[in-house]
C-alpha cells in the first residue's frame, strides 16, 4: 500500500500473491493488481482479510490513541430492562432474564442479574421478575413512567447506569426497546448492538461477543464493545429460551424514587390504539403460515382450518402480505415479526433468508411446498412435496380423524 | 422551518447475492442508492415545507462519491445538500456517526424538524436518528407512519408500536423517523432532474465541524465488528410421501409435548 492514511497495510515482503484475501472480502474491496489493491470506500474494516492471510502479510493499523487506552472497570451486574404492556411484562424480558443468567455463569466471577422495572403501582410484578431468575430488581417508581416515553426511559436508565455502572445493559428490540436503548447508549457514550439474536462471553476478555443478522441477513457479524462501559445490546424478541419459572424463587428489591427533573420529555400522546393481534402470533406455540405458493386468498381457509385444528395461529410471508392474502400485523420475517414456536409449518413459503431468520429458532419446521429445491428444504425437518391445495386437505382430513387437540400447548405465563 | 434530512449511501439490496462456491456477498458492480427509508423522510419535509414554507437540507456523511444520495434527495425536493465527509470519519459506527451529525447540527444553528429514514436497509440497526437526538437533547419520534396535525410550533404523527399506534404531539425541535407508509414517493419530472445535477454541494470536514478526533472513526467508535459469517445451514429433511404420515408426525410431536 503506498497511502500512509490506509487503514489496511499489506507487508509486500511477506504476500505470496495467494489472493486469498481477495476470496475473504465480503465487500468487494479488493482488487488485484500485481498486490492486493484496497478500495476504502468500499471496506468496513471486517479484517475478514486481516485474518485469512495465510503469511501474515496484512495489517490493521489503528494509530496510537490515549483516550481509548483506558479501561473502564467492569461493573458486577447484568441489567434486563423491563418493558410492559399494559401492566403484563413482554416475554422477551423473561428470555432476556434467562440469557443474562446464561451469560453470567460464563465469567470467572460470576455477575448478579438486575431486572429495572420503571414506573408506578408495579410492585405486583416484581414477584414475576424473580420467579424467572433475576437476582435483585431495581424499581425507578414516578408516576409519569407508566407513560413510557422515550426520554424519560433513557434518562432514567442512564441515570442509574451511571450511579451503579452494570457490565451489561439487555433490552427487548419491541420498537420502543430500540428507540430507549439507542436514546440511552447516545447518552453513556457507549456501544449498541442492535436486533442481537446471540450473546456469549469472550473467555478471554470477558467481553460480551454480540451477534446479529445484517444485510437483509445475509450475514452475520459479531460486535464488540471493547472498552466502553455498560455494553448495551438490543436482543431479538423469541429467540433465547426463558428458564423454567420458580415459584419459590425470591430476591432483594431496591426501590428508586426518581426526582421530576431527570423525567422532561415533551412528548404529549394524545391517543393510543392497540391491536392485539400481534402479540399472539409472536407467543403462539404452533405457526401455519402460508406464502407465494398459496396461489389464492381462498386457499388461506385451509391454514385457518388447520391453524384452529392444531390450538395455533395463521402467519404469512412478505409476499402474502403484498398480495393482501393476510394483514400486514401477521407478517413473518425480518421485516415482520420473528416467532419461535414449538412447530412451525411452512405452506407455499420458498424459504428466503429474509423469512428464514424469523423462524429457524422453532423447534420443528416442517414444508410443504411443490419444488424440490426451493431453499425452505434446507431447513424443514419434515418435507413433503405437492401443491399445497392437494396436500392441505388431505393433512386436515387426517388430523380430524384424531382427538380434539385444541389448547395442548397452552402454557402458563 | 428549517428542516434537515439526512440519508445514508446504501448498496441496493436487491443486487446482493451469495456465490454459491466461496460463500461470499458478490458485490461486483453494485450500484449504491438513498436508503429508500430516507426518501419517504424527504417526501414528509416536503410537506410540511408545503404548509409551513423555509428550507429542506439533506445531510449525507460518507466518501465524496456519496453526494449522488443528494442529489437524489434534491430531486425529491431537498433544497441544498451537505455532504460530511473526512477520511478521519472512515470506520464510524453509530455513536459516533450520531456525534458528527449533531455537530453539523451546532454548526447550522438549530434545526426544528431533523428526519431520518426509521432504519438503513444494509446495517438495519436504527440508532442514529434517536443517537442525534440524545445528543442534541432534542426529543425524538421513532416510526412515524402519517403526520396527523402541523402548526409553527408543534407537530403531531402517527407513530407505530408494536401494539398498534400512538398518536403524538411534541414542540419544535424534534427528531423523527419515517416509515415507507408515511407517504408515496412522487415521479420525478425532468427539471427536478436538471435541478439535482446543476446543485451544487457543500463540503464539510471534522475541522470545520470542530469534531473531537477521538470520538470518531474507526479509533474512537465504542463497537468493533470482530467477524462476519455466513448463516450456516445444516439440515437433513426427511421426506413423506403422503399427508396421512405427516398428520401422524404432527399428532406424534403434539403427544411428546403433553
Amino acid at each position: 500500500m503506498k497511502s500512509n492514511n490506509s487503514l489496511i497495510r499489506l507487508n509486500e515482503k511477506s504476500c505470496t500473491n495467494c489472493q486469498s484475501c481477495i476470496a475473504a472480502c465480503s465487500y468487494g474491496a479488493l482488487t488485484f493488481d500485481v498486490y492486493p489493491q484496497f478500495d476504502f470506500e468500499a471496506c468496513t474494516l471486517c479484517n475478514a482479510c486481516v485474518d485469512t492471510c495465510p503469511n501474515n502479510a496484512l495489517h490493521l493499523y489503528i494509530p496510537e490513541d490515549r483516550y481509548n487506552q483506558e479501561l473502564i472497570k467492569d461493573g458486577d451486574t447484568i441489567w434486563v430492562v423491563v418493558e410492559l404492556n399494559h401492566g403484563r411484562i413482554l416475554p422477551v424480558v423473561f428470555e432476556l432474564i434467562a440469557e443474562a443468567n446464561r451469560l453470567s455463569i460464563q465469567y470467572r466471577q460470576p455477575k448478579k442479574v438486575v431486572a429495572l422495572l420503571m414506573g408506578e403501582h408495579s410492585e405486583y410484578l416484581i414477584d414475576h421478575l424473580f420467579k424467572y431468575g433475576t437476582d435483585q430488581v431495581y424499581y425507578a417508581h414516578h408516576p409519569r413512567l407508566n407513560l413510557q416515553l422515550d426520554e424519560d426511559y433513557a434518562s432514567v436508565l442512564a441515570d442509574l447506569a451511571i450511579k451503579h455502572a452494570p457490565s451489561i445493559i439487555l433490552v427487548g428490540a419491541t420498537s420502543f426497546g430500540k428507540a430507549v436503548s439507542a436514546r440511552a447508549a447516545a447518552l453513556l457514550h457507549t456501544g449498541l448492538t442492535a436486533d442481537c439474536t446471540a450473546l456469549h462471553i469472550d473467555p478471554q476478555s470477558e467481553n460480551l461477543i454480540q451477534t446479529r443478522p445484517t444485510f437483509g441477513g445475509n450475514l452475520i457479524a459479531s460486535i464488540e464493545t471493547k472498552r466502553h462501559r455498560p455494553q448495551m445490546a438490543s436482543v431479538r424478541q423469541a429467540v433465547m429460551k426463558t428458564l423454567e419459572p420458580n415459584p419459590k424463587a425470591k430476591g432483594e428489591t431496591i426501590k428508586i424514587s426518581i426526582p421530576d427533573d431527570l423525567l422532561l420529555s415533551n412528548v404529549q400522546i394524545i391517543r393510543n390504539e392497540i391491536r392485539n393481534t400481534i402479540f399472539s402470533l409472536s407467543d403462539a406455540q404452533v405457526i401455519v403460515a402460508g406464502g407465494k405458493g398459496m396461489k389464492t386468498k381462498a386457499n388461506f381457509d385451509y391454514l385457518n382450518e388447520l391453524a384452529s385444528l392444531l390450538g395455533g395461529q395463521v402467519g404469512g410471508s412478505r409476499v402474502a402480505v403484498d398480495k393482501g392474502w393476510i394483514t400486514h400485523d401477521k407478517q413473518i420475517g425480518m421485516t415482520g415479526l420473528s416467532v419461535s414456536p414449538k412447530l412451525y409449518i411452512a405452506c407455499g413459503i420458498s424459504g428466503q433468508i429474509q423469512h428464514m431468520s424469523a423462524v429457524t429458532s422453532s423447534d420443528t419446521i416442517i414444508a410443504i411446498n411443490n419444488d424440490p429445491d426451493a431453499p425452505i428444504f434446507q431447513y424443514a425437518q419434515f418435507g413433503i412435496l405437492g401443491n399445497v391445495e392437494e396436500i392441505l386437505p388431505l393433512l386436515i382430513a387426517e388430523l380430524k380423524m384424531g382427538e380434539k387437540m385444541v389448547d395442548v400447548f397452552q402454557f402458563e405465563l | 422551518m428549517f428542516q434537515i434530512v439526512f440519508i445514508k449511501q446504501v448498496p441496493s439490496s436487491t443486487k446482493i447475492k451469495l456465490d454459491p462456491v466461496s460463500h461470499t456477498l458478490v458485490r461486483s458492480g453494485v450500484k449504491m442508492q438513498a436508503n429508500p427509508y430516507d426518501l419517504h423522510a424527504v417526501m414528509a419535509a416536503v410537506e410540511v415545507k408545503k404548509q409551513l414554507g423555509g428550507k429542506i437540507v439533506a445531510v449525507t456523511m460518507g466518501p465524496p462519491s456519496a453526494d449522488a444520495v443528494l442529489r437524489q434527495a434534491i430531486m425529491y425536493g431537498a433544497d441544498e445538500g451537505i455532504l460530511v465527509s473526512d477520511v478521519l470519519f472512515a470506520g464510524s459506527d453509530t455513536w459516533s456517526t450520531s456525534y458528527v451529525l449533531s455537530k453539523v447540527i451546532n454548526h447550522l444553528g438549530k434545526g426544528d424538524i431533523l428526519w431520518f429514514g426509521k432504519q438503513a436497509i444494509d446495517g438495519d440497526t436504527a440508532q442514529v436518528g434517536p443517537g442525534v437526538a440524545a445528543q442534541l437533547s432534542y426529543p425524538q419520534l421513532t416510526e412515524m407512519t402519517k403526520i396527523v396535525d402541523l402548526d409553527e410550533v408543534s407537530i403531531t404523527v402517527n407513530k407505530r408500536t408494536d401494539f398498534g399506534y400512538n398518536i403524538v404531539k411534541v414542540p419544535y425541535p424534534v427528531v423523527i423517523t419515517v416509515c415507507k407508509e408515511a407517504n408515496v414517493l412522487r415521479s420525478i419530472a425532468l427539471n427536478d432532474w436538471e435541478r439535482a445535477t446543476c446543485s451544487s454541494i457543500q463540503m464539510m470536514n471534522a475541522s470545520q465541524l470542530d469534531v473531537d478526533v477521538h470520538k470518531v472513526g474507526l479509533k474512537g467508535s465504542p463497537t468493533r465488528v470482530v467477524g462476519i459469517a455466513v448463516p450456516s445451514v445444516k439440515n437433513e429433511t426427511v421426506w413423506l410421501d403422503h399427508p396421512a404420515r405427516l398428520g401422524q408426525i404432527i399428532k406424534d410431536l403434539i403427544d411428546n409435548e403433553k
